[in-house]
């Protein structure tokens, strides 16, 4: 998910039909450029080099998402089409975070298996929540924007889980909406996290275009 | 690493004061700061490229039609691409985007494209 501004200008984009280190590219109609879907950036044409901003999105099953977001709506194009086949759910991937010139990859059923992982990134301390049961994935900056900066507060928070599934830091135990990033109740009650986008990936994908990636090994 | 003092943080203060209307779902998307964007490739092999379809064979949606939750024709177990931008979420079903692969849509006032 990427947004199609570059330069303050909207850009509009088609299918290239052709493979860039066996992943997907894109052309866009204004200058003609192919763009690589992984890396988000265009690798030919007048715009070669250039990067969209990359945008969060969950990949989740429907109940899930309406739960959370119930006033949603629907792209329908084609949903009547091809219906009876089973969009399988799996557990074969990788979590893959790039963050400037790092990159670390959570393989998906660890990170389930642990729920939360409190990580550094380079100088960026993330945090992975994984509900595998929703499949619900988030991916935040661990630095709490407080609601106001007259306030102290940690500079830098670890996650857990309560005996009730609820995600609290320790250093305030604030109660956090994880879906929603935000705290809603505690002495943090108001501070937002920053969520960092994440793709899932095939973990031989994630090496091929993201070289120097680590992998979170537990 | 400082401490917050629950006493100094009055009880009220709430994601309204950022701006962030707490009624609405997830805002975090206009909340992405560029910093953390990933850097583009330092260099790229066009012998890794292969031209195998005319452009536009596999037919993007450039007009997405948009419906409510209760329009969609989707079982609960069915996966969907979710996304909030400035309050507003949209739900692209991956059936239909199988066959599709990219959607140029636009959501909370910004322009963006799916893709699978």
């Amino acid at each position: 998910m990427h947004d199609r501004r570059v330069d303050g200008k909207t850009l509009k984009f088609g299918n290239q039909g052709a493979l860039f280190m066996s992943a997907m590219t894109w052309w866009d109609h204004g200058t003609q450029s192919i763009w690589s879907q992984p890396w988000g950036s265009a690798i030919d044409g007048p715009l070669s080099g250039t990067a969209l901003t990359l945008i969060p999105a969950a990949v989740v099953p429907w109940a899930t998402w309406l739960k959370q977001h119930p006033k949603t709506t629907v792209v329908a194009n084609g949903l009547d089409q091809g219906r009876g086949g089973i969009t399988r759910v799996q557990d074969d991937f990788v979590i893959g975070v790039a963050l400037k010139d790092l990159a670390t990859a959570y393989d998906f059923s660890l990170a389930a298996s642990e729920q939360v992982i409190n990580d550094r990134i380079g100088q960026y301390p993330v945090v992975v929540f994984v509900d595998a049961k929703a499949r619900g994935i988030e991916v935040y900056l661990r630095r709490p924007v407080l609601p106001s900066q007259d306030i102290p507060g940690p500079s830098e928070l670890v996650f857990k889980l309560d005996e009730g599934s609820r995600a609290v830091d320790v250093e305030t135990r604030s109660v956090w909406d994880i879906t929603r990033g935000v705290a809603v109740e505690g002495p943090l009650r108001g501070a937002i996290l920053q969520q960092i986008p994440w793709v899932s990936s095939f973990d031989w994908a994630w090496r091929d275009f993201f070289p120097h990636t680590t992998f979170y090994e537990g | 690493m400082a401490t917050a003092t629950p006493a100094a943080w009055p009880a009220d203060l709430t994601r309204e004061g950022l701006g962030v209307d707490t009624d609405k779902t997830s805002d975090q998307a206009s909340f992405i700061s560029e910093e953390l964007n990933p850097n583009g490739p330092k260099s790229v092999d066009p012998r890794q490229f292969r031209q195998l379809l005319p452009q536009d064979a596999i037919r993007p949606i450039y007009d997405p039609v948009i419906v409510g939750p209760g329009e969609a024709n989707l079982d609960a177990a069915d996966l969907v691409i979710g996304v909030s931008i400035a309050g507003e979420s949209r739900a692209y079903p991956i059936r239909p985007l199988r066959f599709r692969e990219m959607v140029n849509d636009r959501l909370g006032g910004a322009p963006i494209l799916v893709t699978w």
